[in-house]
């Protein structure tokens, strides 16, 4: 394949608003993208990461702010101007051409020769395992054949830019890890930049070097996706990330002592931002442990197995309307039994803090 | 026992309606293919075969001239009438534009009226068009009256498709006449074999707007030509079933081409 130059994006202060709508979807984006990397946007439903990989694609033009490729801004070019290939939920394969129409599509719209069409697509196919199926029609093919195809298409132009849409949520759970191995690895070899949206954390996860969390319109954080998870700037990134994300409870510290509902914590730290504050505690499943010692008490609600650990689900006391999750042992949690209290201790340097506004405080115990 | 009578009793009132849908066109048949001569009370095929309506029928008053007349003007008007309603109701469905929603109401609104009420402004328009006595003429009245219901039914059609595919010909580089074209149409085409019907059924089977707008002998349809065997003086009724019978050909044989997409087109969008 000829070599292609990977487009850098920029979208400077990016706002997006339907027409006829009051409600804004989008609200001054700033976002840089290196050339060749990979960015992943996540978010609830309806959070607007869709309507952002339609701007970029130029199926839809911002309403303030720019976009910019290579530095040069793309507002109102069309999709065919800004050399990008999008690949949709529903693959969105023309049913009535084959394999082969539906991937040469892009050329033949491009004019090229029916020669170099045919030898693309070949091409394409050979790389992508698709050749055995040139002459089928998509509704003869399976929901991984499907994908590969809808990944053909958007390859065979050899874009500067790949928008996915979460394109693996209709395939089943084996499937969807072999495809998405499978799109790690393309996108090492191709090196083309891509934005991608899903919903699943192991997709954001494994394959981004950068996520974009979006949140009512607005970014919530950017950042690789140790950042989201390790160093989640505010309580609502700490409360999307992980499996089962982190429990976000109020707390108080004062004078070396972390208040946890009727739990205290010994929390020695230099402490320069705001004394004796409300609190909001992230607290992931490997934050608490079962420990006889522990400083909180909390009334074991379920045990969920998971294969080799377990999650247990407890409500500490004073804080009964938050469940939060505790990763354990298999063995361990056999000993356990619903309904009954156990003692938990807190491992400081795990714990995430926030302030009442919901702000990351980078506090490090002593 | 009690299911048992109740399926008699659906049995048997399918069976009655049958009869009573069926029998008048037996009696044409019977009319078309007997020498005329009635002799069994309400058997229809109670006449002696005879071909002689046909004969008379081909022999006297161009009816061959006007059979390829109706052909040619329902076929013209049917293929232009889809074209303008598929490009309407593409439109319709998937571009906002100003006047949008008055338009779609027209539409409707021009629906509850019956064609003969425009006829005098379409024979002025045709007058200045001088296209008076042309099949020119009829073909654009037809295609133009079929237009409205042809593409509320493709608008309707093209609301199904998913918005995916056409943004994806988008994406692809193709432009809003490329994606109508080679997407949006052909996977329309069921929807449109249904317009097209109607459009061809509404042509072949006019009389009074033919026979207010044409006048030479030699431009005439076959309703217009089988309307003369009727003529309370002289009439002939079994040329005129002969000729009802050549006139129901062309439909059956398209209804029987078309109903793999009929069934399709009808239900459209029924079930996502």
């Amino acid at each position: 394949m000829g070599a292609v130059k990977p487009v850098s994006l920029a979208l400077e202060g990016l706002g997006f608003t339907f027409p006829g709508a009051d409600e804004p979807v989008l609200r001054d984006i700033h976002l840089k993208m290196d050339a060749g990397g990979f960015l992943v946007l996540v978010g609830e439903s309806g959070c607007g990461k869709s309507t952002l990989l339609r701007l970029l694609a130029g199926l839809e033009k911002p309403t303030n702010g720019s976009i910019l490729f290579d530095g040069v801004e793309v507002n109102e070019l069309e999709p065919r101007e800004r050399d990008v290939a999008m690949v949709f939920q529903s693959y969105a394969l023309y049913p009535h051409m084959t394999v082969a129409e539906n991937l040469g599509f892009p050329l033949r719209v491009a004019k090229q020769s029916p020669e170099s069409v045919r030898s693309r697509v070949g091409e394409v196919a050979e790389a992508l395992g698709l050749s055995a199926l040139l002459q089928r029609k998509p509704g003869e093919l399976s929901g991984g054949q499907r994908q590969r195809v809808a990944m053909g298409r958007a390859m065979v132009r050899q874009p500067r830019l790949f928008l996915f849409d979460e394109p693996l949520s209709n395939l089943d759970a084996n499937l969807r890890a072999q495809m998405r191995a499978e799109l790690g690895q393309r996108h090492r070899e191709l090196g083309i930049t891509t934005v991608y949206v899903t919903h699943d954390q192991v997709e954001a996860m494994t394959l981004a070097d950068s996520i974009a969390l979006l949140r009512n319109g607005r970014l919530e954080q950017v950042g690789s996706p140790e950042d989201c998870f390790m160093r989640p700037e505010t309580d609502y990134v700490a409360s999307f990330f992980g499996q089962p994300p982190a429990a976000v409870v109020p707390g108080a510290w004062s004078d070396g002592i972390l208040q946890l509902g009727q739990g205290q914590v010994p929390f020695k730290a230099d402490w320069s931002q705001g004394q004796d504050s409300q609190l909001k505690v992230g607290l992931r499943p490997d934050a608490l442990v079962l420990d006889t010692e522990g400083s909180l008490e909390g009334h074991l609600d379920e045990v969920e197995y998971t294969g080799a650990e377990c999650r247990a689900y407890f409500r500490l006391r004073g804080l009964e309307d938050h469940r939060v999750c505790v990763s354990i042992d298999s063995n361990e949690a056999a000993k356990l039994n619903v309904g009954t209290t156990a003692r938990l201790g807190v491992l400081n340097d795990r714990i995430l803090l926030f302030g009442a506004d919901g702000k990351a405080l980078r506090v490090t115990p002593e | 026992m009690r299911r048992w009578l109740t399926q008699m009793g659906i049995y048997g009132f399918l069976v009655l309606v049958t009869i009573v849908t069926l029998y008048p066109l037996l009696w044409v048949v019977g009319l078309a293919i007997g020498d005329g001569q009635r002799r069994g009370g309400l058997n229809p095929f109670a006449s002696a075969p005879s071909l002689d309506g046909f004969q008379t029928l081909f022999r006297q008053s161009g009816f061959g001239q006007a059979l390829f007349n109706s052909l040619a003007i329902s076929l013209a008007a049917a293929c232009l009438g889809v074209l303008l309603a598929a490009t309407l109701g593409y439109a319709l469905s998937r571009f906002q534009f100003f006047g949008k929603d008055a338009g779609l109401k027209s539409i409707i609104v021009s629906q509850m009226f019956p064609g003969v009420v425009s006829s005098i402004p379409i024979y002025w328009l045709l007058h200045h068009l001088d296209l008076l006595d042309s099949r020119t003429g009829l073909v654009l009245v037809y295609a133009t009256t079929s237009v409205p219901f042809c593409a509320y039914a493709a608008k309707g059609w093209f609301d199904t498709l998913p918005s995916d595919l056409l943004d994806a010909a988008r994406m692809d580089g193709a432009g809003p006449w490329r994606t109508f074209w080679t997407v949006a149409l052909p996977l329309a085409a069921p929807a449109l074999a249904v317009t097209f019907l109607f459009a061809f059924m509404g042509a072949w089977s006019e009389f009074i707007l033919a026979q207010t707008f044409l006048f030479e002998e030699s431009n005439y349809t076959v309703p217009m030509v089988l309307q003369r065997f009727t003529d309370p003086h002289s009439a002939d009724w079994r040329a005129f079933a002969a000729g009802s019978l050549i006139v129901s050909a062309p439909v059956l044989a398209l209804f029987y081409t078309l109903q793999k997409h009929l069934v399709g087109g009808l239900s459209a969008g029924a079930v996502k």
